[in-house]
């Protein structure tokens, strides 16, 4: 028999899955670009863009180089997984049925203290903003609820919602643990077994290994491709590099290597490339007349 | 008793702007009645995270008529002698839709006149309120708002469903694709089930049993007797912070305060950090002690009532307060951590602020410290403060920074100067260096408390002017409602920290601001040129502007503000001295005698430029007695200026008004001879300016008046 309660984290993944499908999202695989979000999936961040329906459902490893703790913090991980669902246009009901997916993993709006708090929302490297809130039980903070505006600068029409899930956060709620690295991943592995030993090197890695001089050259090829890639009008390639860039950027940042002044020179580097690749996108697929409005 | 009951229900509002539009929500209602005539007993307004609700009682069942008159052709082209109409009365009985014996005849300023008086009859409010709500809704503004789905309204969160009644009838409209009815939610978490509402009397009972306590000074009633009720449980004492308490109201639709422990060890923090941790981050209300120190307690307020859950809250609050406070503790320790006898930790952050943007084009934290040094050493030499006093001074000024880039600040920013001073009295610091660092933030909001010592007001100081003197360079000019950098608040707080100072903080403005200017030219990316002596008089008009405002609003009268400020005075406190005086002679007898004679002497002198006085082309008695009373009390108000004793100027100025006026009803200043002439007019001049040394008295109400009569 299914388990209502107690699930680790692979059943919770099952069954978010199994529920957004089945109301109607397509669901993906994560991206097989580092990225910080599963916002920067194009997935989300490409078809928020421009006026064709869109509901698709994935879990997104998110890589935060700074916030890596070499496996010794108990909350904080350089990186984590999101569970993220994007639906364009924003259902009438949406709220009540992010509450109802909370159910399908065992936590009953009636038995917890769920808040919707006030938690606006910028990405600034992608120049996308949004209204909403961070969706609080029992005091923690486990998922983001956004109504976006605006994703590559371009105002956006129908207005999408973002549902991003906190997995370990969730998990934590769900198992009773107060240690990420004891979350039961199935029935017999943990997350520690699984990811710790990663958590270790990577933070290793960004924090005293990473060869500032070669991401600064990478970061500087991936940005000249990218602008060569939106001057052949073909966006998709484009927005890797854009990615790629934003990752090594994040890098050199937990480095050490980029200063505060600097800072605000990189983000609008990476958020220009993001602009032009978005509305080279929505370009493209005007001229492609839409295709997924046709459905509709 | 006709009733409307108009609930807008939304996804959740953020609280902070729930008070504010239940008020204009109020004040819209209110006027739009008004526009459509609509006569009404009262209106009330209540409101949740997840409504906003309109209540209006007695309300009339239709619009009252309109009465309107319209003026026609004169009475004698309208009827002949005998009283018949004739064309042009017919046919403006025609356009106007009366009968012609309807046409009455008024007596006007030309004339007699016909008239048409027309009653439109008020429509039935059935009718009109559609457009009334739809207008209200529109008419709802709030500093952010958003689309969502497919449409283009905007509101502050998405409207998920609009419930009109006028009595027991749905009022029919629609928000583009919501249309209004009599359905409601309740409870998001509790009562998540449509409800129907029949009447807007029922309204009130259906909110009540679905778990929504609909007025926001009630929900804070309920929370303060719960918290009251917990603390007297744990012995606490009552010290409840009520800012927070009006936040937390508007997060919950039913209240109820759960409380929570915490291990002791945690008291070791320091209070402000466990403080910054409980309320900012989590919106809990923590517990104190009798003796006002902290207990390892706290207050939550939740969304709900179930008992049987309450443990599972309670825990789960506990778990995240803990890992919070775990994680305050380690960068608590980290913080700390590099000291040696050659660096501690504060001065080691020093060379990290050089990473630090202050403001784009202005460089580095670690310039601004430099600055701040300057300026602060700088004022502390003028207002003559003891060399060891300055050594200290100079030791905060360097240190004020260093805490923006500790772990604690990153994650707390609301804690800077806070944590600064903590690591300050950690690493040895003297304790005048450590509250110095804590009070140059000072004030931080229009309510704060002021610096108390005086390494504290003068780093405050400069901190803001140089704030203040930064933007003004780098175009960041307060405009209108726009102040991004809450420069007027600074201005303000420089101002109040200099005026209620028991050490006297006597600052010539022009000076410290061009040093100010000069310092933040030299050590900055800034590339324009320009004109320093404009940018100090513009700072220093802003500083002189924000004294105005802050006098107004006690009270001081607008036209001896002007009169003193016009002047520019060099010190704050001098400003407010020539001010006090005039307001406190303001209404006597002797200031109107001293104005009257002011203005004559300013108004037949004004467009003159002459002042040179020679004696030999006086002709008249009256005009040599003038000019030696001039010459007697010019030297005398003089001298009283440079003494600061500005009550004795006007002793002097009252006894020359006598000699004024008895030159101007016996000397024809317009004297054909233009030597003789121009030899009175200098001498007007020179009574002018001595006149007009203390404060430009054109500017008094009073002198005004004078202009009106002449």
């Amino acid at each position: 028999m299914e388990k209502e309660y107690n699930l680790n984290i692979q059943e919770m993944i099952f069954k978010l899955e199994k529920y957004w499908s089945e109301k109607g999202c397509v669901i993906l695989t994560p991206y097989d670009t580092e990225v910080g979000a599963g916002t920067m999936n194009p997935a989300t961040f490409l078809r928020v863009l421009g006026p064709e329906p869109w509901k698709a459902a994935y879990v997104e490893p998110s890589r935060r180089p700074a916030d890596g703790r070499y496996g010794e913090n108990p909350n904080r991980v350089q990186q984590h997984y999101q569970f993220q669902v994007i639906i364009k246009p924003s259902p009438e009901n949406i709220q009540d049925l992010y509450l109802t997916s909370l159910e399908n993993i065992g936590i009953h709006r009636k038995e917890h203290d769920i808040r919707f708090m006030e938690g606006d929302w910028e990405a600034p490297t992608l120049g996308a903003w949004g209204l909403g809130w961070e969706v609080v039980l029992n005091g923690l903070e486990i998922t983001q609820f956004t109504y976006f505006q605006q994703a590559g600068g371009v105002d956006l029409n129908p207005i999408p919602i973002e549902i991003t899930y906190g997995i370990e956060r969730l998990a934590m709620i769900i198992q009773q643990k107060e240690n990420i690295y004891n979350l039961l991943w199935n029935d017999y592995l943990t997350y520690g077994e699984i990811q710790h030993q990663a958590e270790v090197e990577q933070s290793r890695y960004n924090f005293e290994e990473a060869n500032v001089k070669m991401l600064f050259y990478l970061f500087k090829s991936f940005e000249e491709e990218a602008f060569k890639l939106i001057g052949k009008k073909i966006p998709i390639p484009a927005y890797d590099y854009t990615l790629k860039c934003s990752h090594t950027f994040n890098l050199l940042e937990a480095r050490g290597a980029i200063s505060v002044t600097e800072r605000t020179g990189y983000i609008a580097r990476v958020r220009e490339l993001a602009k032009l690749c978005a509305k080279l996108y929505i370009e493209q697929r005007e001229k492609m007349q839409y295709p997924l409005l046709k459905e509709v | 008793m006709n009733k409307v009951i108009f609930e807008i229900g939304t996804e959740e509002i953020p609280s902070t702007y729930i008070d504010k539009a239940l008020i204009d929500l109020k004040n819209i209602t209110i006027n739009y009645l008004k526009t459509y005539n609509i006569g009404y007993g009262n209106i009330y307004t209540y409101g949740t995270p997840r409504r906003l609700v309109v209540y209006i009682i007695d309300i009339e069942k239709q619009q009252k008529n309109i009465i309107k008159k319209v003026k026609g052709p004169a009475k004698n082209i309208s009827f002949d002698e005998q009283g018949n109409p004739q064309k042009p009365a017919i046919k403006f009985a025609r356009v106007n839709n009366i009968k012609v014996e309807e046409l009455t005849v008024e007596n006007t300023k030309k004339g007699n006149y016909v008239f048409a008086k027309t009653v439109i009859k008020g429509e039935k409010i059935e009718k009109l309120l559609p457009d009334i709500f739809l207008k209200i809704i529109t008419e709802l503004n709030f500093p952010k708002s958003m689309r969502w789905g497919g449409g283009s309204f905007r509101f502050i969160r998405p409207i998920r469903w609009l419930l009109a009644l006028y009595n027991e009838k749905i009022i029919d409209f629609n928000l583009e694709n919501i249309k209004a009815g009599n359905q409601t939610y309740g409870h998001r978490l509790l009562s998540p089930k449509t409800m129907k509402v029949n009447t807007p009397d029922e309204y009130f009972s259906k909110m009540n049993s679905c778990f929504v306590v609909i007025q926001p000074e009630e929900r804070k009633k309920i929370i303060l007797d719960q918290i009251k009720a917990g603390i007297n449980r744990i012995s606490g004492k009552e010290n409840i912070d009520i800012s927070l308490l009006d936040d937390v109201k508007n997060l919950i639709e039913f209240p109820r305060v759960l409380l929570g422990k915490f291990n002791k060890s945690y008291l070791e923090l320091p209070p402000e950090v466990l403080k910054a941790v409980m309320v900012k981050h989590q919106k809990y209300f923590p517990a104190y002690s009798k003796d006002n120190s902290l207990l390892p307690y706290f207050f939550v307020v939740i969304n709900g009532n179930d008992d049987k859950y309450k443990e599972n809250i309670v825990r789960g609050n506990e778990r995240v307060l803990k890992a919070r406070l775990e994680d305050a503790r380690f960068f608590y320790l980290e913080d700390q951590k590099v000291y040696n006898k050659k660096t501690k930790p504060l001065d080691n952050n020093l060379k990290k602020l050089n990473d630090v943007v202050y403001q784009e084009n202005l460089g580095s934290m670690l310039k601004k410290v430099e600055r701040i040094i300057a300026l602060s050493q700088k004022i502390g030499i003028t207002i003559k403060l003891e060399s060891n006093v300055l050594k200290y001074l100079k030791r905060a000024a360097q240190l004020c920074k260093s805490d923006l880039v500790t772990e604690m600040v990153k994650e707390f920013p609301e804690l800077q100067g806070i944590m600064g001073k903590e690591y300050a009295l950690l690493q040895g610091e003297d304790k005048q260096v450590a509250e110095g660092i804590f009070e140059h933030y000072l004030p931080r909001t229009s309510f704060d408390n002021l610096p108390k010592t005086i390494i504290g007001k003068v780093l405050s100081i400069s901190d803001k002017l140089d704030n203040i003197t930064a933007c003004f360079l780098n175009n960041n000019v307060p405009d209108g409602s726009q102040d991004p950098y809450a420069l007027r608040r600074q201005a303000l707080g420089i101002i109040n920290i200099i005026l209620s100072s028991k050490d006297k903080i006597d600052i010539p403005l022009y000076d410290i601001i061009g040093y100010s200017v000069k310092i933040l030219k030299d050590n900055s990316n800034l590339t324009n040129n320009i004109d320093n002596n404009k940018i100090i008089y513009e700072i220093k008009d802003f500083i002189l502007q924000r004294l105005r405002f802050m006098l107004i609003e006690k009270g001081y009268k607008y036209d001896i503000l002007d009169s003193v400020l016009t002047r520019s005075p060099d010190t704050l406190n001098d400003a407010l001295l020539r001010i006090k005086i005039i307001q406190d002679i303001y209404n006597l007898p002797r200031f109107n005698k001293i104005i009257t004679a002011a203005t004559r002497t300013y108004n037949l002198s004004k467009n003159s430029k002459i002042n040179t006085i020679n004696r030999k082309y006086f002709t008249e008695k009256e005009e040599i007695n003038l000019y030696n009373y001039y010459i007697a009390i010019n030297d005398k108000i003089e001298m009283a200026i440079s003494k600061k004793e500005y009550d004795k100027v006007f002793d002097y100025l009252e006894t020359i008004a006598e000699p004024i006026n008895t030159f101007f009803d016996n000397v024809l200043v317009m004297e054909k001879d233009e030597k003789i002439r121009n030899n009175r007019l200098a001498l007007l001049i020179k009574i002018t300016e001595m006149y007009y040394n203390l404060a430009d008295l054109s500017k008094i109400a009073l002198a005004k008046g004078n202009f009106d009569i002449k």
